[in-house]
């Protein structure tokens, strides 16, 4: 034998089937692994109910339970759609084998595939059959046997089916010892739907369901199970599209479509690489299939009809699955030296700004848990979403002079705040927001309760908070001048309610014969108090009496009188069926002059009512208290205090620092030295490399200023803060006694803010409630930018 | 009270049947489904309606026993809101196809309900009685063809257990079944038998 001939022409370096198993290694979770499964499946029903209408689509995840679970268990997952013939099936075996991606879709048992079911178990049988075949075609990948026989064939198998049937199943054996540990979790299983209706909620949802804002949002209406049951898609609780509030003497409304069309692009479907035109062969892995794919950004921004410090933000999803959900990188704002500062939530940490961003073309990272961030698509999607300015519109024209004008920017402005009534679309309840109430009422809305599903609920609430506190909106005008000039001009039919030919007057003077009297029924009497009254929105629902649940319901009426016996009375109540519902008049004397709140004035009266009727032991204090308890949103604690403060403090540094940048210099001077010493290290302790020099220069000291300095800024230039600079209030015009007694009056709230921001937490109760009528009174004065 | 009329009580059955549909009925669980009756009764096009002609508290039982019973045979083409459901079931030939073969047919007028049965003809001549359902009717498949059997020693009879989707029936329900099945001296098969949409969305008719 010759030298020449013991040298190979080749080497064999197919990988080892040990590798994958090596790569198994990764730390997916069991629902991340599943998904790489479902994809599939979706890829594939998507487009098998576009051609067959008559396709219930349907995904089953089988997934051993806890008391039956060990080695030898499947997981199965398995679809009703259009099957592979062989061919089919070896080509997306072989393509998964050689890490190829098909644009567009999920998966096609690319590498994903492999890692994850390499993750689950070591065997893994892929069957599928077509409508029409009588064999199911089932291929075993064994990594065990693959690598004790170094050989990568993969043994088919065929099996009688019936022709009707047809669709794909992955089943994965010989299990993993994790997760065998962690099938045997009660709660595993629980766990991984809902983790699986929050990843496909756009997938599962109906686009023609009943929620507000369904045909915005969209789904595909497909179907998946776990072991039987459906899991429901986390749909978004939003307020519907056509709510809007006021911004800039606009409507802005509650929800916006996002819809930015990109040129087409050329993508290589073997490594993924993108060119913006046409070539013919990759540069970086010399596939020459590239195909020109269609790029767009599509999606929405809404407003969650609840706040929570959590749950809000935006989710990212690509192809339709969620990779990022409570997303808030939005909402960072990066400036030019590269530091990032956080622009939203600003109130109490509570957002509530939600949306949804389809990003197909945009690359994601292997578990398909991110997008990558860095790469050219993510940042065009943030310029075009979020723009490069601060969403802060005071901020951005002072160190840029032009405001960002993006979509995201729009909303934070029109809807950054959680105060309650109609302005902001907030639910209230007459004194605070009902932030606990409306997260119970989103509860309901995902457990699908159809009074829930729409916001009816949510903007009742909202008005009738501005009912309850600004009392109702007023009665039709009467007969205004116009009418008197008509008249003068002999025109008087043409006046308000004259269309049908004669006046209300000439109504009132041949009256109806009265209808024969009738002693009101019980029903007529409190239907009639209903009729001018206004539900405290979180008053209506459950609260337990004693060992009772009763059905709760306060009514605060108006211009009504609520008898009892033939005497007025400050409240009524009624109590029906475990149902009570409490009436309050809201010119009762503990409303009108003492400043009660009427869920107080309900309890306190109702009481001894309530105790007699539920034979609740105790005392009535006990009574109270109790209920009360259960109202988590009435709760005055300091911690409340101070939140409220600082978002005071904030709005007052904000509108402040618009002014100072016009005249920099006077506002610096009219500020004590303790003051100025006071913002300069407030500003060093929160931006380091802050240039101060400049900032006192160019007005923005403001942002870093404490209530001292506003204290020093409204008794020192008062001219400069009052008239409608920083405050409403009245000054120039006034006298020089009256002109003190203004000053006094605005410092005197600002001493109030200033205990709240940095005093030592206060516990006492009434001092509290105090506190936060001075930042009612406070914010009432304070210009709206 | 007046009764219920026709007109009406049909009116009625297309609403639920819409409900019905919309939430796949024969997939809701029992303690979902108890909630969901409570919503009917509030509901003003169902509850309410039905208000004028009984007392409140038959309202439920109306529904549960009624129409929502109705339901999984009108996806079978059976009943009064057969014609009123957007979906269906392959129909009982199919089944019997699935199950005894293609050469099988259902023999007329020998279907029956609670649950699904009938008496099926071979291509040779032979008949057996067939009948089939979720696994979690089995008890009743198993009852029927107990009667059957003690009828007849001699009798075909075949038990069809039908599942959603293709996947096999767990090992431990199969087990069960098969075993069951055996001491009768019955077959018993696993049958995918999947609910589809109806073709046209304007079939429904009141």
């Amino acid at each position: 034998m010759t030298e020449t001939e013991t040298r190979p022409d080749t080497l064999n370096l197919t990988p080892p089937p040990r590798i994958l198993e090596m790569i198994a290694e990764v730390d997916l979770q069991l629902h991340q692994c599943l998904c790489e499964l479902i994809d599939n499946c979706l890829d594939e029903l998507v487009e098998a109910t576009r051609v067959d209408e008559t396709l219930e689509p349907r995904i089953d995840v089988t997934l051993p339970t806890a008391g039956k679970v060990n080695r030898a268990a499947k997981v199965v997952v398995s679809d009703n759609g259009r099957g592979m013939s062989q061919e089919e099936l070896q080509y997306a075996l072989s393509a998964g084998r050689s890490g190829k991606q098909r644009f567009g879709s999920l998966g096609l048992f690319g590498m994903g595939f492999n890692i994850a079911t390499a993750r689950l178990g070591t065997i893994t049988v892929v069957r599928t059959g077509r409508r029409g075949d009588d064999r199911w075609i089932t291929a075993t990948i064994d990594l065990r046997e693959m690598q004790r026989l170094s050989s990568y064939e993969v043994p088919l198998r065929y099996e009688r089916k019936a022709p009707d049937e047809h669709g794909t199943l992955v089943s994965v054996t010989n299990l993993r010892e994790d997760l065998v540990a962690k099938l045997k979790s009660a709660s595993s299983i629980r766990e991984v739907s809902k983790n699986l209706g929050r990843i496909y909620t756009y997938m599962l949802r109906d686009p023609n369901g009943p929620h507000s804002g369904a045909q915005m949002m969209g789904g595909l209406n497909q179907r998946l199970y776990v072991n039987g049951r459906q899991v429901t898609p986390l749909v978004p609780c939003i307020w519907d599209p056509t709510r809007s509030v006021m911004y800039k003497a606009a409507e802005a409304p509650a929800a916006e479509v996002i819809h930015v069309p990109l040129t087409n692009a050329f993508a290589c479907m073997n490594c993924g690489r993108w060119y913006t035109s046409r070539y013919d062969e990759c540069v970086d892995c010399e596939s020459t299939d590239i195909q020109e794919r269609e790029r767009r950004i599509v999606g929405w921004l809404g407003v969650q009809r609840f706040a929570d410090k959590s749950d809000f933000g935006l989710t990212f999803l690509r192809s339709g699955r969620a990779i990022t959900t409570r997303d808030r990188s939005l909402f960072d704002w990066e400036g030019p030296d590269g530091d990032i500062e956080l622009e939203y939530p600003i109130e109490l940490g509570m957002g509530r700004i939600v949306g949804e961003i389809h990003l197909d073309h945009a690359p994601v990272n292997v578990r398909k848990t991110n997008f990558d961030t860095s790469s050219p698509e993510w940042r065009y999607m943030v310029e075009k979403v979020r723009g490069d300015l601060p969403l802060r519109p005071q901020l951005a024209k002072r160190l840029f002079n032009r405001e960002n004008d993006s979509p995201m920017s729009r909303f934070f402005n029109a809807f950054r705040e959680n105060k309650p009534g109609l302005r902001y679309l907030m639910p209230g309840n007459g004194s605070t927001a009902i932030h606990n109430e409306a997260k119970r009422w989103a509860q309901k809305f995902r457990s699908g309760d159809p009074e829930f599903q729409t916001d009816e609920k949510w903007y009742e609430a909202a008005a009738d908070h501005d009912r309850v506190k600004h009392g109702p909106p007023p009665e039709p005008a009467p007969p205004s001048d116009e009418d008197d000039w008509l008249k003068g001009e002999g025109l008087g039919h043409l006046g308000t309610g004259a269309a049908d030919g004669h006046s209300p007057s000439q109504d009132q003077k041949q009256p109806e014969p009265a209808a024969e009297t009738r002693p009101e029924t019980e029903e007529q009497r409190f239907a009639r108090y209903r009729e001018h009254a206004t539900l405290l929105p979180d008053t209506d629902r459950e609260v337990r009496l004693g060992t009772a649940q009763a059905i709760f319901r306060v009514y605060v009426t108006s211009g009504v009188e609520l008898l009892k016996d033939g005497q007025r009375q400050p409240t009524v109540v009624r109590i029906v069926a475990g149902e009570v519902e409490i009436y309050v008049d809201s010119d009762t004397t503990l409303i009108a002059r003492y400043g009660w709140s009427p869920l107080n004035v309900a309890l306190v009266c109702a009481a001894p009512q309530l105790k007699n009727v539920y034979s609740i032991s105790g005392s009535i204090d006990g009574l109270v208290t109790s209920i009360l308890e259960q109202f988590p949103d009435r709760r005055v604690d300091s911690s409340a205090v101070r939140s409220r403060a600082e978002m005071l403090l904030e709005g007052l540094r904000d509108r402040l620092a618009d002014l100072t940048s016009k005249d920099a210099a006077t506002f610096w001077s009219a500020l004590s030295g303790q003051s100025k010493r006071a913002a300069e290290s407030y500003a060093i302790a929160v931006a380091p490399d802050v240039d101060w020099k400049a900032a006192v220069e160019n007005g923005e000291f403001a942002r870093y200023l404490g209530v001292e300095g506003v204290l020093d800024l409204v008794t020192s230039g008062p001219e400069l803060v009052l008239d409608g600079g920083l405050f409403r209030t009245t000054y120039a015009a006034l006298g020089e006694e009256t002109q003190a007694d203004q000053v006094a009056r605005v410092s005197a709230f600002l001493t109030d803010l200033k205990r709240m921001v940095v005093g030592p937490p206060l516990q006492n109760t009434l001092e509290l409630s105090r506190l936060l009528l001075t930042a009612d009174l406070l914010d009432a004065e304070i210009v709206q930018v | 009270m007046a009764a219920l009329p026709e007109p009406i009580r049909l009116e009625i059955f297309a609403e639920l049947a819409r409900h019905f549909d919309a939430m796949r009925w024969e997939e809701v669980s029992s303690p979902a489904a108890t909630e969901m009756y409570d919503r009917f009764v509030k509901d003003p096009k169902i509850g309410g309606r039905l208000a004028r002609f009984m007392p409140t508290e038959k309202i439920r039982p109306w529904i549960k026993d009624g129409p929502a019973k109705q339901y999984r045979r009108a996806l079978e083409g059976v009943g009064p809101m057969a014609q009123m459901t957007t979906r269906e079931y392959p129909g009982p030939q199919s089944v019997v196809r699935l199950a005894m073969g293609s050469g099988w047919a259902l023999r007329a007028q020998t279907l029956e309900v609670k649950p699904m049965r009938c008496v099926a003809d071979g291509p040779d001549g032979e008949s057996a009685f067939i009948t089939w359902g979720p696994m979690s009717g089995l008890q009743g498949m198993v009852w029927h063809a107990c009667l059957r059997r003690a009828e007849s020693e001699s009798q075909l009879i075949t038990i069809a257990v039908t599942k959603p989707n293709t996947a096999p029936l767990p090992d431990d329900d199969w087990r069960l079944a098969l075993s069951l099945a055996t001491i009768l001296r019955a077959r018993c098969e696993q049958v995918t038998y999947m609910v589809s949409r109806k073709a046209t969305s304007d079939s429904r008719t009141v």
